[in-house]
């Protein structure tokens, strides 16, 4: 009798538990959908402004980084705070399930097969470079010093430089979906504004 | 960025604004009407859109209109 009832207040709470967390993922989904918080992120001007510093943040300040064994430190968290505000910028279609409706799925999707294929691309484009540099190299007895400002060594590839590139492949991969989304945002105008035209 | 219907696809007309604004709707009403985000009413209005059957069947219930008659293959 005694573990009857207590099944049945585990079984209640559980489900308590479980609509409470429905409930909160639905207004969270809800307010990420509907709110004018980001707003400001979302236009095409902020798109452009923000994919600009990305792209300078991950290429030349990567590039700068890599060649001097510049302060890792800040420029990983300068592009942490680019992704957080790419993300913003795009209603977070790629973060979170259920936020975007058919058209932004759409746009997800496209977007998601832009950046495969300019990752592919970018890829087949890298390495056909290292073996241009390592054929070359291997004939002049002298690689990768292009690269790396240094004619020290094949892969002058210390464990600074084996982190960065890390984060460099890492952000590399988590930006250029941001980047194959496009540059279009939204409209300046509020959706208060988009009143009934007579 | 929203798609804009190549022109070797097949394009999908509609007289959503028309029939939106007689409604007397914001777009931002109709969308909450149909859950989407207010801009894709925008995108579909301009044809730059194609909805699927659910939001296109979903936009007529909530216009109480027929689906042919918001959407159609001809630009009449």
């Amino acid at each position: 009798m005694t573990t009857k009832k207590t099944d049945s207040w585990e079984k209640r709470f559980e489900e308590r538990v479980e609509k409470g967390a429905e409930n909160f993922q639905a207004k969270a989904i809800n307010w990420l959908r509907t709110s004018q918080f980001f707003d400001g992120m979302v236009n095409t001007p902020a798109r452009i402004f923000i994919n600009t510093m990305s792209f300078l943040a991950l290429y030349v300040w990567g590039f700068w980084v890599f060649a001097t064994e510049g302060n890792i430190i800040a420029w990983v968290c300068v592009l942490l705070l680019l992704l957080f505000m790419q993300a913003a910028s795009v209603r977070f279609v790629f973060n979170t399930e259920g936020v975007a409706d058919e058209l932004q799925i759409q746009k997800k999707n496209n977007a998601y097969r832009k950046a495969y294929n300019a990752l592919r691309v970018r890829l087949v484009l890298i390495s056909l470079l290292i073996a241009v540099l390592a054929i070359w190299g291997n004939l002049r007895d002298e690689i990768w010093y292009l690269v790396t400002f240094s004619r020290t060594g094949v892969f002058y590839l210390d464990n600074y430089r084996a982190i960065f590139i890390a984060v460099f492949l890492i952000a590399l991969v988590s930006f250029q979906k941001y980047f194959s989304y496009g540059m279009k945002g939204e409209p300046f105008t509020v959706r208060e504004n988009s009143k009934i035209k007579d | 960025m929203g798609r804009k219907p190549k022109a070797d696809e097949e394009l999908v007309f509609n007289k959503l604004e028309l029939f939106r604004t007689k409604a007397k709707m914001s777009r931002q009403q109709l969308a909450d009407a149909v859950n989407v985000h207010y801009q894709t009413i925008g995108y579909i209005e301009r044809n730059e859109y194609s909805p699927s059957l659910v939001l296109a069947l979903r936009i007529a219930k909530a216009l109480n209109k027929k689906v042919e008659q918001i959407f159609s293959l001809e630009d009449n």
